[in-house]
Parts: C-alpha cells; structure tokens; sequence
C-alpha cells in the first residue's frame, strides 16, 4: 500500500516544521528577562525591548478584588491566593547586587471590593487598580486562548507606573486552588499558578525565553508550576528595584489622583482613602495571612547585611 | 491510517495530520520555559492559527492611530497594506485594519504584555479575525502569536524569513490541570515559502469536506 499523495504532502510540510520547531529548543540562545517599556515598536529578533524600562517609583501600591471575585473559588481563598502570588516578588531578596536585601516594594490588598469591573486609567482623576474575574471574555476582545491579561498604565515619558489592572479568563476556563504539588488532574487551572505570573506584569517585568531544565522541569502531569519563581524573574525584579531604591520614601499606597471604587469616578463615601492598605481591616483569614507574610519579611530584613 | 484506498481526501489528510502532531506532541514538553512575568497563552500551533483565521495576509504597516475604545482603553489601529493573500477576502492593494490593545496618548501609555507590535514600513504575515466590536476592524489571532514579522534574506537573492509569533507571552498547554510549557508555532525563523505552502495546505485540509 503506498500513502496518498496528499497525505504524504502535509505531513512532509509538518514533519519539516516540526523538526525546524523542535530541533532548536535544547539550544535556542537563553534571552534573560526583560522588562517592560514605554516602547511601542516591536524588538529586535531576540532582544529586549528598547525604550524606558517600566516602574513603580512609589514603594506601596494598592489593589482590589472586583466584586465577588472567582465564580469557582470563595472570595477569601481568592484573596489569600492574591497575597501568596504578590508576595512571591514583595519577599524577592536580592543577591549578587551592590546593596544586598529585599527591594522593600509592597503591592498592598485593599478590604473594599472593587466596583470596577474594567480596565480605565484617568489621567487626572481617581482610580482603582482592579483585579477582575471576567466571564464575558469575548465581550472584552481578547483572545478566547489567554488565561489573564494585565494592563500597566504608564508614562510614556518617564516609564513610571501609574495603574494596573488584571483580567482573568473565567469564560471557559475553570480555575481551581490547586493542592500542592499534585495539582489539579481534573482539567482545572491552578489560580495562583496564573497570579503569580501576572503580578511579574504589576511589577513591570515583561518577559524571558530561558530554557532552563534545572528551573522548569519536564513537568510530570500535574505540577503546580510557576508558584515559585525563577532565578530569572528574581534577577529582573532586583534589576527594576534594586535594594535601597525606595530608602526613605513614604508608604502611601494612594492611587496617583486620588482613591475610588468606581471606574474613574470619585467615590463618596466609600471609605478607600482612608482604608489605605487591606491588611488591618481584612478578613481574619486574610489577617492571619497578612501577619504571616509580615513575619517573613521581617526574618529577611532581618538577616539583610547592614 | 496512511491508506491508498477507502478512505476519502479529508479523512487521509486527517489522518496525516493527527500522525504529525502525535509525532510532534511528546516533543513539545521540552519546550522554551516561560517566565513567571510574560500573558500566560495557550500555544497555537500552526494548524490552529490557520483554523482561526479569516484572513492570511503577508502585508506593510502603513501607519498606527491609537484611539480610546468604548471602554476605555488605549486601542491602536494599525493600516496593513496586503501585499498576499494566503486566505480570505482581502486583495492585494487593499488596505485593511488590525487593532491591538495598548499604545500611547499624550503621555499616558497603555500596555498588555503578549499584544504584538509593529514598526511602520515593516512586513507583516497575520492571522486575523473579525475583532469583536463589530467594527470591521480585526484582531490578531492568538494576540502576538498570529502576528509573524518578515526579516530580510540572509543571503543575497534569497528569501525572506519569518520570524517566530507569540512575542511577550508565555505560551503553555493545559495537561491534566498544569500548565506546561508549549512552543510557539514556528519555533525560528522560516523561509516565507514554506510558511506559505504549509498554511495553504493546512487550510486546503481544514476545509475539506
């Protein structure tokens, strides 16, 4: 019997690609990390973007969980999975740099659910940094294959962060609170598996193509991956915030013009100003959390080089 | 089953391609590790792309408008002249609009890792659908992954490359609720001929009847 010819043809062009896709993957050039910028032009093939790196120049940011949060997950795990992926990068202790220890940047938890339920940046106004689970996807335009999207909001002159907002994909893909290290084997995405991956993006870290087995391992069914983060994220992260980059600045995570809930309007009222970080006025879940992660900053700074 | 006869043209193709990516599938495990910080994606692979599409255009940019959009974000209409048609309803000569996420107003910037960009003048090979807004505007398949720049030739008199799609994200596959690292459909840069060849015939096979 002898194949088709039109059989034959496809999967020549198939093997052909496929041997061209995976034949360079042991030795495609490692690109570190890469942080974002205020460049709207495409890089050059295989480096980092050109144009201002994006950051925050304030230690303390705030953001808020919109409404009730995931529709497969209770609002208060969601919020502790919020923290356990934020504190991924806020607890980064930096090495190998000129001034050893912990960049001191804090992405604070706010206790009032956002009333935002979209990504919006008013330039001379209040805002909300707003984490929303979207189950009208397709409504929003983006691609029915992305898990979130996170949208920075900068200054295209100086490359400071002013806002972040993320969308997370629950149209069609069901997330879930993953045990450890098992994961889920029901088809289920693990949430903190997705927020750690999009906190990098609140920080201002773009992206990296390091191949690293050592650093992600070819991956029994069923790892939570990406919880803990790489060498790489942790060399970026020291790089946009080195230690002593927020040395005597306040902690004042009020949004640049101002406090809301609301999608670019002032919010009477609603208590945001003076709420200032979530930690005190949590839950008591998110409070045991917060003391937790507390105590594990201070063991760090602790043991910081003085 | 690779058959001479019985089985009809689009159960052969079929056939041929799930024997392609059954042979390409375990190999994909040892893909590019993404970082903690590129837009999470599920990998498509180049048969996904075409069957997404509606349109296949090798194109220029001719030039970039950003805009606010209905709700509120910065939107950047970007003018493609199609110089090729692989698929679709574009001509060549036609100019049609491609609108990504971000892009900057004044001073406000706006940015969506994993959006593709573009440099005015450049070529372009895309992938794209009718975005949702109704506007006849399209969108990107796969956000940057349906989004292939061209490079020039490497050798004088040679053919220009196609360079890989999916820049700014981290590309994955969902495999028993992990998510794992997957390649990008093309994994370096390819001869424009043969990308071209292969679309045609993924999107000959996916319409058979």
């Amino acid at each position: 019997m002898r194949p088709d010819p039109a059989s034959v043809r496809v999967l020549a062009v198939l093997v052909a690609l496929g041997v061209v896709l995976v034949a360079p993957l042991g030795v495609r050039p490692a690109r570190a990390w890469c942080r974002t910028t205020t460049s709207q032009s495409p890089p050059p093939a295989g480096m980092c973007p050109t144009g201002t790196p994006l950051a925050w120049r304030r230690p303390c940011s705030r953001y808020h969980v919109f409404g009730a949060g995931s529709a497969t997950i209770p609002l208060a795990r969601v919020r502790e999975l919020f923290a356990l992926s934020f504190a991924q990068w806020e607890t980064i202790e930096c090495e190998g740099v000129t001034t050893p220890g912990m960049p001191s940047l804090e992405a604070h938890l706010a206790a009032d659910a956002s009333l935002c339920d979209r990504s919006d940046y008013v330039i001379d106004g209040p805002n909300v940094s707003t984490m929303i689970f979207a189950d009208d996807w397709p409504a929003r335009g983006y691609d029915p294959s992305a898990y979130a999207v996170t949208t920075v909001w900068h200054s295209t002159r100086t490359g400071e962060i002013f806002d972040v907002d993320m969308e997370i994909n629950e149209d069609g893909r069901v997330y879930a609170d993953c045990p450890s290290p098992t994961g889920c084997a029901d088809g289920r995405v693990d949430l903190q598996n997705v927020l750690t991956h999009e906190a990098g993006h609140y920080f201002g870290l773009a992206h990296s193509s390091v191949a690293s087995a050592s650093m992600f391992p070819s991956s029994p069914p069923g790892e939570v991956l990406k919880r803990i983060l790489k060498a790489d994220d942790v060399e970026g992260f020291c790089n946009a915030y080195p230690p002593g980059t927020f040395d005597g600045a306040a902690c004042d995570d009020t949004p640049r013009g101002g406090a809301t809930l609301r999608c670019g309007e002032p919010d009477e009222g609603c208590g945001c100003r003076a709420a200032g970080t979530g930690r005190a006025a949590s839950p008591s879940a998110i409070a045991a959390l917060g003391v937790g992660l507390v105590l594990l900053v201070r063991a760090r700074r602790s043991r910081r080089p003085r | 089953m690779l058959s001479a006869v019985a089985a009809p043209v689009s159960l052969r193709v079929r056939a041929a391609l799930l024997r392609a990516v059954l042979l390409l599938a375990p190999l994909s495990v040892f893909g590019i590790a993404p970082s903690a910080s590129a837009s999470l994606m599920l990998a498509l692979d180049l048969a996904a792309l075409v069957a997404r599409a509606s349109q296949v255009v090798v194109a220029r940019v001719e030039s970039q408008h950003p805009r606010w959009d209905e709700r509120g974000r910065i939107v950047t209409d970007v003018t493609l002249r199609v110089d090729e048609t692989l698929f679709g309803a574009a001509q060549v000569g036609d100019r049609v609009v491609l609108e990504r996420f971000g892009g900057a107003i004044g001073e406000l910037g706006m940015r969506i890792e994993g959006e593709p960009l573009f440099a005015d003048g450049t070529r372009v090979l895309v992938f794209a659908a009718p975005a949702a807004s109704g506007s006849g505007r399209l969108r990107p398949v796969g956000m940057s992954q349906g989004v292939m720049h061209l490079a020039a030739p490497e050798v004088r008199g040679g053919e220009e490359r196609v360079l890989p799609g999916g820049e700014g994200l981290a590309l994955v596959q969902a495999v028993r609720g992990a998510l794992v690292p997957a390649p990008p459909a093309l994994a370096t840069p390819r001869p424009l001929g043969e990308v071209r060849a292969a679309v045609r015939q993924l999107r000959e096979a996916q319409r058979a009847p």
